[in-house]
């Protein structure tokens, strides 16, 4: 589950946007023994949420794109990096189905930017 | 105006499900779960799981779901299934490598809770998480 509107997953898990992926899974574990499921479990959503927000290349592009402070130079290099993936192949089915999903997800954003 | 919003766009996802691929409804299914409506985003698994009852991905997905609510025992369960129909073909190879990440990772998730915090001025992780961090920055 991503982190809620205004929680910056770099800030959650105490690291700087162009730690390595070794960086973030081991900030991640180091939060995991902090707020362990059975005994914190709202704190483990939490870091939980962080860390599918950074962990794969595609949602650390995403996430970066849309967090709001600056970035840094070498930032921006990490995240065009990270965006760097192979786009799936493309039909008419599924160009429409995808913009029926980004109407939802549109609608999707809106909710979340009046939640702000 | 909340009501009405998610209203739409649900309505819009059913619309787009109806007739979309398995990666549709899962794509839905996450978008659903980073907005926080993970409530709204069950009937679209279940329908993805529906349709789709031997890929292994709504399986995945179900069982992340569980591991971000830190339900350890249920995602890995979910995990035990999908690796099972994952192993039948090797289409999921990619699925496959996931899974193994996923369960690999709560098992370290469930001995670090184990483990209770560190004592004060004692590294936070296990020398041998340590040691796995390190053999990866010095490949990357």
């Amino acid at each position: 589950m991503r982190a809620l509107l205004g929680d910056n997953p770099y800030q959650v898990l105490g690291i700087e946007r162009d730690a390595t992926e070794a960086e973030i899974k081991r900030a991640y574990f180091t939060r995991v023994r902090e707020h362990p499921p059975e005994r914190d479990p709202d704190g483990f959503k939490r870091v939980r949420a962080a860390y599918e927000q950074l962990r794969a290349s595609k949602e650390r592009a995403e996430t970066d794109l849309f967090l709001i402070d600056e970035p840094s130079p070498a930032h921006v290099l990490a995240s065009l990096r990270h965006a760097d993936v192979e786009p799936p192949p493309m039909t008419r089915e599924t160009i429409l189905t995808d913009l029926l999903a980004l109407e939802g997800i549109f609608v999707l954003e809106e909710l979340r930017s009046h939640a702000g | 105006l909340k009501g009405d919003k998610i209203k739409k766009a649900l309505k819009h996802f059913e619309r787009a499900a109806a007739f979309g691929s398995l990666e549709t409804l899962i794509s839905i299914v996450g978008e659903l779960i980073d907005a926080d409506y993970g409530e709204e985003a069950q009937p679209f698994l279940d329908q993805a799981l529906a349709r789709y009852p031997h890929h292994p991905e709504p399986h995945v997905a179900r069982a992340t779901m569980w591991l971000d609510e830190g339900r350890l025992a249920e995602a890995r369960s979910e995990l035990e299934q999908a690796e099972r129909l994952a192993a039948r073909s090797s289409e999921y190879a990619e699925i496959l490598e996931d899974i193994r990440a996923l369960k690999q990772e709560i098992k370290q998730v469930q001995r670090l809770g184990e483990l209770g915090p560190p004592p004060p001025g004692m590294p936070a992780l296990p020398p041998e998480l340590l040691r796995l961090f390190g053999k990866q920055a010095g490949r990357g």
